[in-house]
């Protein structure tokens, strides 16, 4: 693997970092991806933002 | 035959022809009339081509290769026995570099020159080690001139007929070997796109030949090697686990509250409300874990995960169930009697759990526990296959387009 090499995988790893970044972010708040435990929030009508939300695979 | 001053005449038409390769040709086809005659006194017979094709490089053409000026002093159409698939060559010649070949085969193009060493010292099983690259056996045919125009160094007509071929390619590159009975020649040649010839030749590249299929020497186009995708997909992937280890390592996994409920201590409530727990650390996961005695049962509830600090609530639901029993003698189970339910990205404050128990007939019981920024592994999965998607697609194209290479070859390691 030469310097050429990397150039040409440039984008390659552009994707692979932006990927990792996701996946180091998702790890470090506790974010699963595909989660079989459908969850539905609801939050109070004094927060302004009232109503149920559905988060399946949150 | 006779002439001076690098001139001949045509033993059939008697005209004269200038030799652009002056003393060093020894065959030729009459400018006037087509025959194609000999030089010397060895050989006194013509051959009549009667097979014609368009020519895309004129004799007498003058292109820069790897920084010589080449001029085009042969043409020949040769055919090939078995199969009778016929391609075309150009005689080449620079006065310090010597004779070279262009080849052309359905629009692909390779540069062709006559090399000194012996690349079979190092053959085994149909392959060649040669400048640090494995050529394979792709081809052997014997082949005849069915059509010449212009200048050749050597008695093309006659040595095509009585020569062997061998041909080994490590695309870009090939070694071919010409054999006869008294003689080996052996050539590398070089894949060259249609529009490096145009250009080198300053021809129109609509005047050349379209490319079909894909050739036999030409090169998988990437701007990286397919064994620098393999290395750098390797250690991409490493990284990832020493990521992912790392991750969870850092997960903390703490139990923020667990307890015991049993049926009779409910009375009359429907819900059971647990004690106040604190989450810290700012956003993480938060797992429950529920476990019950289940004996050919099942145990189901509703929960509400409540923030005291803002009224964010967070319902969810959790079945679990386990059968056992035998059946021809044989035990088997299904289910656990255990499960868990995950909730991603809580933040931090001050939490309850309301829980709404359905038990059945033989449980009683169930053992709840919390557990806060738990390690997980589903991501780490999933981001591995997101870092494969693109080196298996180029793998599998890789291999797709390697098995359209050797499609024409009797020696194709694809079947």
């Amino acid at each position: 693997m030469n310097w050429e090499d990397i150039k040409g995988l440039k984008f390659y790893l552009l994707y692979c970092l932006l990927l990792i970044g996701f996946f180091v972010y998702s790890g470090m708040t506790g974010w699963k991806w595909y989660n079989d435990t459908p969850t539905e929030s609801e939050r109070p009508a004094t927060s302004g933002r009232s109503g149920h939300i559905y988060r399946y695979h949150k | 035959m006779s002439g001076n001053n690098y001139t001949v005449s045509c033993p059939t038409c008697g005209k004269i022809n200038t030799l652009r390769g002056k003393s060093m040709t020894r065959a030729l086809t009459c400018q006037h009339c087509k025959i194609y005659f000999r030089t010397g006194n060895w050989d006194t017979s013509t051959v009549e081509f009667v097979y014609e094709e368009p020519q895309a490089l004129p004799i007498g053409a003058r292109g820069r290769i790897d920084g010589f000026v080449y001029e085009v002093i042969g043409f020949t159409i040769k055919q090939e026995y078995k199969y009778h698939f016929r391609w075309r060559e150009y005689l080449v010649f620079n006065p310090f570099r010597g004779y070279a070949f262009l080849s052309e085969y359905n629009g692909h193009w390779n540069f062709v020159w006559p090399i000194e060493e012996d690349p079979l010292v190092h053959k085994s099983d149909d392959t060649i080690q040669y400048e640090g690259e494995t050529f394979h056996l792709y081809q052997m045919y014997s082949a005849k001139v069915v059509h010449a125009r212009g200048e050749f160094f050597f008695d093309v007509f006659d040595m095509t007929a009585s020569t062997t071929n061998k041909e080994y390619i490590a695309p870009p590159h090939m070694l071919a070997q010409e054999k006869s009975d008294d003689s080996i020649l052996w050539c590398k040649a070089e894949y060259f796109k249609p529009s490096e010839i145009a250009e080198a030749f300053s021809v129109p590249l609509s005047s050349l030949p379209s490319r079909e299929g894909i050739g036999y020497t030409q090169p998988f186009q990437s701007q990286y090697s397919k064994n620098a995708l393999l290395i750098f997909t390797v250690l991409i992937i490493l990284f990832t686990f020493i990521v992912h280890l790392t991750v969870n390592n850092t997960a903390s996994d703490k139990v923020v509250y667990s307890g015991v409920f049993r049926k009779e201590e409910m009375a009359d409530q429907k819900m059971i409300v647990t004690p106040s727990f604190e989450l810290k650390d700012g956003t993480k996961s938060l797992e429950i874990l529920i476990s019950a005695p289940l004996s050919n049962d099942w145990f189901f509830s509703e929960f509400t995960l409540v923030n005291e600090t803002n009224g964010t609530e967070y319902n969810f639901a959790k079945e679990i169930e386990y059968y056992y029993g035998t059946e021809d003698g044989y035990g088997w189970s299904e289910g656990s009697r255990n499960g868990e339910a995950f909730l991603s990205q809580i933040p931090e404050g001050k939490y309850h759990l309301n829980i709404y128990p359905e038990f059945s007939f033989t449980t009683d019981t169930f053992d709840l526990t919390v557990k806060r920024d738990v390690p997980m592994n589903a991501n780490f999965f999933v981001t591995l296959i997101g870092l494969l998607i693109f080196p298996a697609f180029y793998f599998i194209r890789h291999h797709y387009r390697e098995q359209q290479r050797w499609s024409e070859s009797d020696y194709t390691p694809y079947e």
